[in-house]
């Protein structure tokens, strides 16, 4: 068993030949025994073990997926968005319509996914980041998540508009990279989402 | 025999600078987001502390010069995916623990692990002699004796069994598994074998324990 050393758990690399079917039968052995004895290696193996099977032989994860959350989530996070759109500066949102109705896409026709429109993948502006993106159905909620090049969200909020501008205050590095995605709420309770986008602003 | 590394991978664990590091990056998560996403969001209803834990487990990937990923260069006995999503899930498992004290799913099995330890002994036990069952209404000193002597006797026997028939009773009476979850788990065809076995394995539990009970002079 190659277990790290400094541990008397069962190492990633063991763990993950064991859920392939990789190990030969001594190895597989070891794994087991430890398995059979350790509380904790097991329910972490059990545990991925159901995230892989999920994903099938392929582990592709599918594009959109119904919603699992709970709804109470959502209903919190439009509450709290409330208090968000009443607090954005309608300055911004007048500014977002001078630079044209293609920022607004509006009245798309229900689907499975959300479509994206800006911004695009290598040509953010900095001092003017527009999120757009095409509604899904009349009167769906959307909850924006901006994060950086590692995870950490920058940004969240939450809207029934199909746009939104990052706010001023919060602050975006030239040469780095973000990620952006747009879940929405529809109206059956499931949700269906762009997808995690990238962006980089230029230096 | 060793898989060979995803092009990503390689770019991400060779760059020489922050720039290139930074892009590799980049291009690594456009690769693998949805996978470990996948893996934050597995089996929770809590949608914030999936994309805490996502945040989470994309630090700890590139902590140390990606000193993780870079383990799984020199491993690689399984699939990346496989490994990536083990990793992922250890590390969102990880940071339950330490915010909660356990995960969410331990903390609702707790009582049914209790039940189905009671359910492992009640098997073995009950066609050996029924006279000596302990009755857990009597809470007498000699019912406690009695009970204490076969729990001994049980897990003695279940040390002898082999390794994958021990891991099957773990995942059922410990665990509380299904026995179609068991059988993906442990690469049988059908849950039908997971029964055969189980029946097996408690048959040659309870001739250990009377064995242990009437010793051949």
């Amino acid at each position: 068993m190659n277990s790290d050393s400094s541990s008397p758990h069962l190492s990633n690399g063991d763990l993950a030949a064991f859920l392939d079917g990789r190990l030969d039968a001594p190895a597989r052995s070891a794994v087991e025994a430890h398995l059979a004895d350790c509380a904790r290696c097991r329910e972490e193996m059990v545990e991925t073990q159901m995230a892989l099977s999920e994903l099938g032989p392929s582990r592709r994860v599918p594009l959109a997926r119904p919603n699992t959350f709970r709804r109470a989530t959502w209903i919190a996070g439009v509450a709290a968005a409330i208090l968000v759109i009443a607090m954005v500066p309608r300055l911004r949102q007048s500014s977002l319509a001078g630079r044209g109705d293609e920022a607004r896409v509006r009245g798309g026709s229900a689907s499975s996914s959300i479509i994206v429109v800006s911004p695009h993948a290598d040509a953010a502006d900095a001092g003017h980041l527009v999120f757009t993106w095409r509604s899904l159905e009349p009167d769906a909620t959307y909850r924006l998540v901006v994060t950086d090049s590692v995870g950490a969200p920058v940004f969240r909020t939450t809207t029934r508009d199909t746009a939104v501008v990052l706010p001023a205050a919060i602050p975006v590095a030239r040469g780095r990279s973000y990620f952006w995605y747009v879940d929405a709420l529809r109206r059956g309770g499931h949700s269906v989402s762009t997808g995690v986008q990238s962006f980089s602003v230029p230096r | 025999m060793a898989d060979h590394l995803p092009p990503e991978l390689v770019r991400l664990l060779d760059a020489g600078d922050d720039h290139a590091r930074e892009r590799a990056w980049t291009e690594f998560l456009a690769a693998y987001h949805r996978l470990v996403l996948h893996a934050c969001r597995s089996r929770t209803h809590d949608y914030d502390g999936a994309m805490d834990a996502y945040a989470y487990v994309l630090e700890r990937l590139r902590e140390g010069n990606c000193r993780r990923l870079r383990a799984y260069a020199v491993d690689r006995r399984s699939a990346f995916t496989t490994w990536l999503v083990v990793v992922a899930k250890r590390l969102c498992i990880d940071l339950a623990r330490q915010r909660f004290g356990r995960t969410e799913k331990g903390a609702a099995d707790l009582g049914d692990r209790d039940l189905s330890r009671q359910r492992l002994v009640e098997l073995t036990a009950e066609e050996i002699d029924l006279g000596t069952i302990p009755d857990p209404s009597e809470q007498t000193p000699e019912t406690q004796f009695d009970a204490a002597s076969l729990h001994e006797a049980l897990h003695h026997a279940i040390s002898r069994l082999d390794p994958q028939d021990r891991l099957l009773l773990a995942l059922r009476f410990e665990d509380g598994l299904t026995a179609e979850r068991i059988a993906s788990i442990l690469r049988l065809p059908t849950p039908f074998h997971v029964y055969r076995r189980l029946t097996r394995i408690l048959g040659l539990l309870r001739e250990r324990l009377d064995r242990q009970d009437n010793p051949v002079v």
